[in-house]
């Protein structure tokens, strides 16, 4: 019985294959778990920029009213004059970023911090506050109120 | 040396022969004086007839005719009686050239045309054409005298009823502002310097000193001297030396004190032009320092809130006994630093301390201990409330409700910053709690976020570590399967 030839091992072709595989799996773990890795550590984030605001119903809203309405992080407020207007500016006071209200009895809004009054066109009239409140664009679609930045 | 002194005398003799021959010649105004005519005599004693400057040198004509048609022939440049801007022109035929004012020995400045120019008065104009003001509306026309001579119409002591004739005048200033005061006369004289200037101080602050005099601009034009951001620096140009000011014998610190103050700094860095300046204060045409009692209506022009407290809070009392100027004892009146809580309570930097210790005036220093406790607790648990809501915010939670009600910390805080004037443990407690209480909502809400991540993010670990291990088996399994065939 003829013994069939022993074919001589080719060691060097054999580990340059044996290195491709592992450097294949390895690289295809990175991909893998990288992103799981990159979605538990979440990067350093900056806030978040909102540009328009629903800011509830119209029919909801008396005259001579104001609210304050969450815009983004951001305060905004929202009026509705004696004259059925509809006004939106920055709440936040420019003297020392105190959330303003509107204040019925006087007219106008005010800051409960250092008594800083503003008219209702947002112009600072009285008190600490060195320049007007930043103004919002308002929309009414319908009956629902939206308000977003002036561009 | 001996030939400069030769070539002088030589000069001045000229000068002065040439000025006398003119003089001598000058028909014009010899027929005038015929006539016994006002600005003939006024020219008399006026400095240009002194410098040999005939009637000619501004009415044009021949001053040596002997004839009177000759004389004023327009032929000869005779203009007459000039009108509107030709009167400052004429003026500035000699007052604007160097050389002519060199001739004439006068070390003047040659620019008062120029500044005139950029002047209020010289951009409103008189029936749509002229300026409102020509030299002569000032200086008069005949009779004109230096500055420095006391008979001047702008003399220190002579300009503020001079600038008064037109700003004094409700009908004239009405037909070209009708929104500008004309009491500033009025106020002027109840003022310091107006009282000075009355008892002929010439050293004091008059209409000129603040205004400017041929270049004065409107208190809107951020190039006047008295637009808000200018008007310190105008003001120290007198209060900051201490050599003019040494007679009056009072600081000469107050502007260095001002610019490093927080109104200072609004106004001078930050260029807020709505930040008190030293009239807000001292008030402007009638500037005096505010007495003691009016300090805490003066402040609280501004900061209402805070004058409204005191003036019913305990202190009131006290300070009026001791006659304490109310705001300035606590926070200083030129250098009035930031307010930080610092102020507040009974460590030996705080104002407190100053009055209230544990022998004396005990019961405000107790009070105080307190306020100071309840106010840094705040603080402190803002801080945290801030670094809860970051965290959160940075693991990806929405936590935005929670950083929207942060704001309401913050007020709460300054609130109760105001809220110290009240002087009442009660009220400012009040306050605080306003403050304490949302600061624990934020804290539950923030660590609420917290956990749920931590919680996620465990959940997504079993998660992975179940797929893993199902696939695991799955390989292993089918692995099986494939050796239980191949057999």
């Amino acid at each position: 019985m003829n013994q069939i030839p022993e074919i001589p091992e080719n060691k060097s072709k054999r580990d340059f294959l044996q290195w491709v595989l592992a450097g294949g799996v390895t690289a295809f773990l990175g991909a893998v778990l990288y992103p799981i890795f990159a979605y538990l550590n979440p990067p350093k984030q900056a806030e978040v920029e909102v540009s328009s605001v629903k800011a509830g119903k119209l029919s909801e809203m008396e005259k001579e009213s104001g609210k304050i309405i969450k815009f983004g992080t951001k305060p905004v407020i929202l009026i509705r004059t004696a004259n059925d207007e509809l006004r939106a500016f920055s709440a936040t006071c420019t003297h020392l970023d105190c959330t303003v209200q509107f204040r019925k009895d006087f007219g106008m809004i005010w800051c409960a911090c250092h008594n800083g009054k503003y008219d209702l066109n947002g112009r600072n009239i009285s008190g600490p506050p060195p320049r007007p409140l930043d103004e919002f664009r308002v929309v009414i679609q319908g009956d629902e109120i939206l308000i977003s930045k002036k561009t | 040396m001996k030939q400069r002194i030769f070539i002088f005398a030589a000069a001045l003799i000229t000068v002065l022969a040439s000025r006398e021959s003119a003089l001598a010649n000058d028909k014009c105004l010899e027929c005038h004086r015929n006539t016994e005519d006002k600005p003939s005599a006024l020219f008399l004693n006026d400095i240009h007839y002194a410098k040999g400057i005939t009637c000619a040198g501004c009415h044009g004509g021949n001053p040596n005719a002997e004839e009177i048609e000759q004389a004023m022939d327009k032929k000869a440049g005779f203009i007459g009686v000039p009108k509107g801007d030709d009167i400052s022109k004429a003026c500035a035929a000699c007052h604007s050239s160097p050389e002519k004012m060199k001739s004439l020995g006068s070390s003047l400045p040659t620019n008062q045309w120029e500044f005139l120019q950029t002047s209020v008065h010289a951009k409103l104009s008189l029936k749509g054409k002229d300026h409102i003001a020509q030299c002569v509306t000032c200086h008069n026309a005949h009779g004109i005298v230096s500055v420095k001579n006391p008979a001047s119409p702008v003399y220190p002591l002579n300009v503020v009823k001079t600038c008064s004739r037109c700003h004094s005048d409700i009908a004239l200033m009405r037909s070209y502002n009708p929104s500008l005061p004309v009491d500033q006369f009025e106020k002027y004289m109840t003022s310091v310097h107006g009282k000075r200037n009355a008892k002929e101080d010439a050293k004091t602050a008059e209409c000129a000193s603040c205004h400017g005099s041929h270049d004065i601009r409107s208190a809107k034009d951020v190039k006047s001297k008295v637009y808000a951001s200018n008007l310190p620096g105008t003001c120290a140009n007198c209060h900051s030396n201490a050599d003019y000011m040494k007679a009056y014998k009072i600081p000469t610190d107050q502007y260095e004190k001002y610019a490093k103050s927080i109104h200072g700094i609004a106004l001078l860095q930050k260029h807020d032009a709505g930040a008190p300046a030293c009239n807000s204060c001292h008030g402007n045409h009638g500037a005096a320092p505010p007495g003691v009692e009016s300090v805490s209506k003066v402040c609280g022009t501004c900061h209402a809130l805070n004058a409204d407290l005191f003036s019913s809070s305990p202190h009131k009392k006290a300070f009026d006994q001791r006659k304490l100027p109310e705001c300035e004892t606590c926070h200083s009146n030129h250098e009035i630093i930031a307010a930080t809580d610092k102020l507040l309570g009974v460590a030996p930097e705080a104002i407190c301390s100053q009055c209230h210790n544990e022998n004396q005036n005990v019961k405000g220093y107790q009070v105080a201990k307190k306020m100071r406790g309840l106010i840094d607790s705040l603080e402190a648990v803002e801080k945290r409330d801030q670094e809860l809501v970051y965290e959160a915010e940075q693991k990806g939670m929405e936590i935005s409700e929670a950083k929207f009600r942060l704001r309401d910390v913050r007020q709460a805080r300054l609130q109760s910053r105001t809220a110290v004037h009240a002087f009442s443990e009660e009220k400012f407690a009040e306050v605080i709690s306003i403050g304490l209480k949302t600061s624990a909502s934020i804290e539950v809400e923030s660590e609420s976020a917290i956990r749920e991540y931590y919680f996620r993010r465990i959940g997504l670990a079993i998660a992975t570590l179940i797929i893993t291990l199902v696939a695991l088996f799955l390989f292993l399994f089918v692995r099986r399967l494939e050796k239980k065939q191949n057999k």
